[in-house]
């Protein structure tokens, strides 16, 4: 049995017993105390602690920055500890700030597109946790690009029972004011891409890192061939189709392809195509050598084509993926 | 020198991991013990276990080794298609019959403890 000495802001040192396989964010949880947590599966870093003992499992830390490791930042819910540890609510809490509102507008009937202050800079295609209140927080990505863009904007699909995501359609209001952390994650652009042949590919609001990561690879002269993939269930699934379409016109190198699962005889179909995604992309893209790859969307589309993308010739360092975890109850 | 520093250390690993992997994975044999969902998890332990076939710096034991492959009931069949897939990398990388001969020494020398025997 291994226990964890727990201090926060109201309470002073507390001792908690962890149970056989239990983290230190379940451990903490069911002794009532009050943690923030979002993914818990160590992608929001909305659990983040620090521990001043040297005993960290350092799985609790992937995904840190250097600075944040040194300072025994960690991730309670990655975080199996083998001896005693002692840990605090983490003081960098203060990364937390609140941004304004300034534009909700529906995209189709599920997705919204919020647009908020640009409260910090960030690259294209990187995440933010979004804070419904103090307690409940999601992930979602950036489709805006700082370099054209005075907002930070994300695509958010409504799922019926959606706690965050029903809220953010239905309560949340221009000019309200939102909890913003981040940004996070590797998945953007640099210029060392800058002719490789690029490969972007996503189901559903997948879209939103891609729309940032296919802006901001153009904006800065990306001369290489880009393709660019979009699965959805149905016709009316898709969105930004116009605006997509438009930059197919405008960039010889771009070509956006949009795959449903079904089509129905009246949809107005010339720009879209009825097939299995994973076999439509083997045909446009038989050979994965040198292309560098993006991957967003549900986790299950992720790591398949990431398997494909690595078996059929694509190096590991060039696949960058975002896998949009479900929310672990 | 090292096997390990003669063909170039960290980088030779880095070189080498990707087209590893890639066998591994394709060889039916032994594919199921990699299907790990996690990819980068996996390729990194697969680094490691180039470094430590090719010579280079780790602190594994004879012990880790038994530890780390207990609970998957290898067979000589097993071992025989990684060491095929280790020396299938190492040939396309062209790195020279000596050196393959020492690497496949030193996984040999680990035979015992990575079966279980
Ligand atoms: C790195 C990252 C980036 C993300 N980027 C985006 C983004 O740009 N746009 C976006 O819309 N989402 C994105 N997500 C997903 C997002 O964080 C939430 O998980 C999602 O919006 C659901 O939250 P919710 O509170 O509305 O639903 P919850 O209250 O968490 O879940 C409600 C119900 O729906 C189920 N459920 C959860 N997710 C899904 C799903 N994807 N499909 C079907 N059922 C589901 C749950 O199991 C539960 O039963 C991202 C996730 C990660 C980890
Ligand atoms: C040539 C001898 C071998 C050596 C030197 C070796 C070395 C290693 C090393 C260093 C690790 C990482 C341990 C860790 O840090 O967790 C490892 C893990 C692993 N090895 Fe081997 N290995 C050998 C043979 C094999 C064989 C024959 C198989 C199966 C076909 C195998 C399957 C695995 C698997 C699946 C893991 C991951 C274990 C886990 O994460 O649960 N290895 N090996
Ligand atoms: S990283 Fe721990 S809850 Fe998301």
């Amino acid at each position: 049995m291994v226990a964890i000495n727990f201090t926060s802001e109201q309470e002073a040192n507390q001792q908690v017993e962890l149970e056989q396989g239990e983290t230190v964010l379940d451990g903490l949880l069911r002794a009532g105390h009050d943690i923030p947590y979002g993914c818990r599966a160590g992608v929001c870093q909305s659990c983040i602690m620090q521990c001043s003992s040297k005993n960290m499992p350092s799985q609790a830390q992937q995904g840190l920055k250097p600075a944040q490791k040194e300072l025994g930042y960690f991730l309670a819910c990655n975080c199996l500890p083998s001896e005693i540890m002692d840990v605090s609510t983490a003081v960098s809490k203060s990364e937390k700030v609140s941004a304004k509102i300034l534009e909700k507008t529906y995209l189709n009937n599920n997705v919204l597109r919020l647009r908020i202050d640009k409260v910090f800079d960030y690259k294209p295609g990187q995440f933010c946790t979004l804070w419904k209140n103090k307690t409940v927080s999601r992930c979602y990505s950036l489709a805006s690009i700082p370099q054209k863009e005075n907002f930070l904007e994300f695509h958010i699909k409504k799922l019926d029972k959606g706690q965050f995501s029903k809220w953010a359609h239905n309560d949340l209001q221009v000019g309200d004011s939102i909890g913003v952390q981040g940004p996070l994650g590797e998945c953007f652009y640099s210029y060392t891409d800058i002719s490789k042949p690029l490969f972007l590919a996503g189901i559903g609001t997948g879209l939103s890192p891609l729309y940032g990561v296919l802006r901001d690879a153009l904006e800065r002269g990306h001369n290489g061939n880009i393709n660019l993939v979009l699965g959805a269930k149905n016709a009316d699934d898709f969105y930004l189709v116009d605006d997509l379409l438009a930059l197919e016109r405008r960039y010889i190198q771009l070509n956006v392809h949009f795959v449903a699962q079904t089509l129905l005889k009246s949809d107005d179909n010339k720009h879209i195509v009825e097939a299995d995604i994973y076999e439509y992309i083997h045909q446009v893209v038989p050979d994965f050598k040198n292309q560098r790859v993006f991957l967003c969307g549900a986790d299950s589309f992720v790591k398949k084509m990431k398997r494909r993308c690595f078996m059929a010739g694509a190096n590991m360092p060039d696949i960058s993926a975002d896998a949009f975890l479900a929310f672990n109850q | 020198m090292s096997v390990y520093e003669s063909i170039g250390g960290a980088a030779a690993v880095d070189a080498a991991v990707d087209i590893f992997y890639r066998k591994v994975l394709s060889d039916d044999r032994i594919s199921h013990f990699f299907d790990d969902v996690d990819m980068d998890g996996m390729r990194a332990k697969q680094k490691s276990f180039l470094t430590m076939a090719f010579g280079g710096p780790n602190e594994y034991t004879g012990k880790d080794m038994r530890e780390a492959h207990k609970h998957m009931n290898l067979t000589e069949e097993h071992f025989t298609a990684v060491a095929e897939a280790l020396v299938g990398t190492l040939n396309e990388l062209e790195v020279p019959q000596e050196h393959i001969d020492e690497i496949v020494n030193i996984a040999v020398s680990v035979k015992d403890d990575v079966l279980n025997v």
